[in-house]
């Protein structure tokens, strides 16, 4: 067991590493989580620490990436959704502020979090559990015929005919039916077949995220030969209190969604939450995102500790229970307190790298920026999984680029992941296995 | 109420049938449908009645580049003509002379390979003419945006970076004078004006009732997130267009109609007798929302449709998920009735729209999650009481009763507002029930 004063140094030293590295592009705290808990023994000889290292970890990369993805356009899928907004505000000059907003959000997520863990959740896990588990399969297909079904068509109004305005309009949801089904059929080859070897394991998702999520904005910054104007560092931001409050309630409530039920993304559980709760505007959303990743991330990791519990959820928890599986009720409330203790130096590293990722880019010439970003992200990808997961990548990438040229929703990549999932929970796996002509062999990587 | 509400709606009516969350359980996904059915009167209005609705006159400010989609389309000289003046276009070509310029004006020709134009710039846009093109002389090819006009010379472009209003304020007025005199519902389509960038021109449409005059304002360049640019508000003296109607007009929202980004709005002028017997033009918005769709009796005729394709593939349970469907489309009706608008609730047998219950209506956020959280507690409770042993050992009431609380916490307030408010009601209804289309709008464009 270990001491108080242990658990505050593993989760400084996981908040460190955080910190550290979460500001990277393309670097996911999972892949990394991965790479250090393979070369660093300690984790070995000391398996309780390894839990509050990584939640100390994800909490500071919960915080921290948001910068990538607010400054240069990279982000995760639990980011995709934010995007749109916080690019709005960076071409004000007001990035800064939408990184601030986000860490409102998350900071509230954050206590929300823990304040909900240490009262409700224990109580009313194990019958949530009991209740939902035979039934996700039907919630993740409602969730996600809900996304098609709720898509607003852009285009068409300007069309002559009614027909014409009907066909045009239609063929963005088409197109959103053909990057989901893309990226799912990538998704199910990438988790199925040997394709990206058994070595790559931890890792063999990020090359496709990379693609669908990050690299097609980063190439759309250099072919539209994006400029950013200078940045407002200023400590400011314009929302309401009642906009703040709306914002971190259906983001924390949508991140739980997602921490609750496996495969729910965070940024599924944010359109459901941002429904349910009618947020409007972009100061509102970006907040709600803030919350909800913390929910999505750090809640689902932290239902780990759950002594009543003890859920799985999230590529975090299966890394950490791999190791070692917290079992008591004072590691729990340890859990509790390294979340804020973490949250709080996260937050304070945000702002400062802040304003200084904003001074620096306004210095710098945003289009080569990007092609700087482009290599990097293409460098990780090869030295996370090889070769395999450069071609993974690129056809990523191009599928993310067709969600662009459809003008329809980026969030219908996230069909890499549901749509293997699916077919997986339905008992299919096989027959479209057989399909594609795939045989026991390929499976094998044979 | 939001999308999620109503599609959580149809499948809380799925929750109900044991056989049903069998199937669920055993893999069996069909049941999903019902929440199709709980969405499906909005996808029909918004995702197909839409598009197909008839058009009496498009108001396009500033017509898009067919290819890049933004504003301003770059025509040629040969295609200005008068029925295109106050909208905003480029042109491109040579300038052959520069016929004056003076400290605050300059009037220059402009040739390409069709004609040749006059196009002018003046006081504030002059100043931002000299700063994007510097001194110009004849033999210099540019690209110049701006609106059409024509004096006692002829047509000509003048300088500019929007529309002038007075195009869409005409337009307008024309189209509530052509309902009156045609005793029929005219609808307007009006444009947005969305710029390089993704981002739009902002412009508001009032309807000033006692001067009988439409008023058109130009606002600055937003996101489409509505945030406004600094420093990208027009001049003065393009900032206003007005113009008068014939008949007396009737505007049942007391706000302007702002339009920026996403599409534009339909908009239907219908004459009408008021209880005083003068007729007027009322404003409808979005007059293709909340007809036939959101009917009862839409909700039989799409489950019975329901039926055959159930049969042909061979699925157990029929009559349970064609009844939970039509219960989950009958919800959305219910739900939707909850507001100010209401429904033509049971056509053919009922022909107008029956007004809606307005409970909270000053809580529109509270009452959304109020509901979603009832559709989220049925669920619950039912998949409880079809589940042995049950997870949840409590009695089928105090279950439900625990779980509604919050429901019924909100709805008892919702209740209390409404009977506040109803004192209000005879005179503000439609302006709520157009406020509340309005939203519906802004909601599920939003997404």
């Amino acid at each position: 067991m270990l001491s108080p004063y242990e658990v505050v140094m593993w989760t400084l030293l996981g908040t460190g590493f955080g910190v550290l590295l979460s500001w990277i592009p393309g670097f996911h705290i999972y892949n990394l989580m991965a790479l250090i808990m393979i070369t660093y023994p300690v984790f070995m000889e000391v398996p309780e620490s390894f839990p509050f290292f990584a939640l100390g970890a994800l909490v500071a990369f919960v915080y921290l990436s948001i910068l990538p993805s607010v400054y240069l356009s990279v982000a995760d899928e639990s980011l995709i959704l934010m995007l749109f907004p916080t690019q709005r505000y960076l071409v004000l000059g007001r990035g800064h502020e939408a990184v601030w907003l986000s860490l409102l959000g998350a900071v509230g997520g954050s206590i929300i979090l823990v304040i909900l863990g240490l009262t409700v959740i224990p109580v009313i896990l194990p019958p949530l559990y009991l209740l939902f588990s035979p039934y996700i399969t039907w919630i993740l297909l409602a969730i996600v015929v809900f996304m098609f079904l709720s898509e607003w068509l852009k285009a068409g109004d300007r069309e002559k005919t009614p027909s014409r305005r009907l066909w045009v309009a239609w063929q963005q949801s088409l197109g959103g039916i053909f990057v989901f089904l893309a990226a799912g059929l990538l998704g199910f080859f990438v988790m199925n077949t040997g394709f990206v070897p058994a070595k790559f394991a931890y890792v063999r998702l990020t090359p496709m995220f990379i693609g669908f999520f990050g690299m097609p904005w980063v190439l759309q910054n250099i072919l539209s030969r994006r400029h950013i104007p200078r940045q407002d560092t200023r400590d400011k931001i314009e929302a309401s209190m009642f906009g703040i409050a709306n914002g971190t309630i259906a983001g924390a409530f949508g991140g739980y969604i997602a921490a609750f039920f496996p495969i729910v993304t965070g940024g599924m559980g944010a359109l459901v939450a941002g429904h349910m709760a009618s947020s409007r505007g972009d100061d509102v959303f970006i907040v709600s995102q803030g919350a909800n990743r913390v929910l999505y991330y750090v809640g689902a990791f932290f239902l780990l500790f759950v002594p009543t519990a003890r859920l799985t959820r999230g590529a975090g928890a299966w890394l950490v229970s791999s190791i070692y599986t917290p079992k008591t009720w004072i590691e729990f409330y340890y859990a509790a307190g390294a979340i804020l203790l973490a949250a709080g130096i996260s937050f304070i590293s945000t702002i400062y790298m802040s304003k200084l990722l904003a001074r620096i880019l306004t210095q710098m010439n945003y289009v080569k920026l990007s092609y700087v970003v482009a290599v990097l992200l293409a460098i990780i990808t090869y030295l996370l999984a090889d070769i395999p997961g450069l071609i993974v990548l690129a056809v990523a990438t191009i599928i993310g680029l067709a969600s662009v040229v459809f003008n329809t929703r980026r969030s219908y990549c996230l069909g890499g992941l549901i749509f293997p999932v699916l077919i997986s929970m339905t008992g299919q796996t096989g027959t479209l296995l057989q399909f594609f002509g795939l045989t026991p062999q390929a499976l094998m990587g044979g | 109420m939001r999308g999620w509400t109503h599609f959580l709606s149809g499948l809380a009516m799925a929750s109900f049938f044991p056989e049903l969350l069998a199937d669920l359980r055993m893999g069996i996904l069909l049941p999903v449908i019902t929440g199709v059915y709980g969405y499906l009167p909005d996808f029909i209005d918004f995702k197909i009645r839409r598009f197909l609705w008839k058009r009496d006159y498009i108001v396009d400010p500033a017509p898009w580049d067919p290819k890049l989609k933004i504003a301003p389309m770059t025509i040629k000289v040969k295609d200005v003509r008068e029925d295109k003046r106050y909208q905003f276009y480029a042109l491109e070509g040579v300038v052959t002379s520069v016929l004056s310029e003076s400290n605050d004006r300059i009037i220059f020709k402009l040739r390409d390979d069709t004609g040749e134009i006059r196009v002018e710039a003046f006081m504030d846009d002059y100043i931002r003419f000299k700063k994007i093109y510097g001194d110009i002389k004849p033999g210099d090819k540019i690209r110049v945006p701006g609106y059409i006009d024509i004096d006692n010379e002829g047509l000509k472009l003048v300088f500019s970076d929007a529309p002038h209003p007075q195009y869409i304020a005409s337009m307008i007025a024309k189209a509530i004078d052509e309902a009156y005199e045609s005793g029929r519902m005219i609808t307007v389509k009006v444009f947005n004006i969305r710029m390089s960038g993704d981002i739009y021109r902002r412009f508001l449409i009032h309807y000033d009732m006692p001067t009988r005059s439409i008023k058109v304002y130009i606002g600055p360049l937003v996101t489409t997130g509505g945030v406004p640019i600094k420093g990208t508000e027009v001049p003065e003296y393009r900032r206003v267009g007005e113009a008068q109607t014939k008949y007396p007009f009737l505007k049942t929202y007391p706000r302007p109609t702002v339009i920026d980004a996403f599409s534009g709005p339909e908009i239907g002028y219908q004459k009408t007798k008021l209880p005083d017997g003068r007729e007027v033009v009322e404003e409808v918005f979005i007059p293709w929302h909340r007809g036939f769709s959101h009917s009862f009796t839409a909700g039989i005729l799409f489950a019975l449709l329901l039926a055959p394709i159930l049969y042909l593939i061979n699925y157990h349970h029929i009559w349970q998920l064609v009844i939970a469907s039509m219960l989950g489309y009958w919800m959305h009706v219910i739900e939707d009735q909850l507001g100010f608008m209401g429904n033509n609730l049971l056509p053919p047998l009922t022909k107008k729209r029956i007004p809606g219950l307005m409970l909270g209506p000053n809580i529109y956020t509270g009452m959304n999650f109020a509901t979603s959280w009832l559709m989220i507690s049925l669920i619950t409770w039912n998949i409880n009481r079809f589940t042995t042993p049950r997870p949840v050992p409590l009695s089928d009431p105090v279950f439900l009763l625990i779980l509604l609380i919050p429901t019924i916490v909100i709805y008892s307030y919702g209740v209390w507002d409404s009977i506040k408010f109803r004192r209000l009601y005879k005179v503000y209804w439609k302006y709520y029930a157009t406020l509340e289309a309005l939203n519906e709008e802004e909601l599920i464009g939003g997404i």
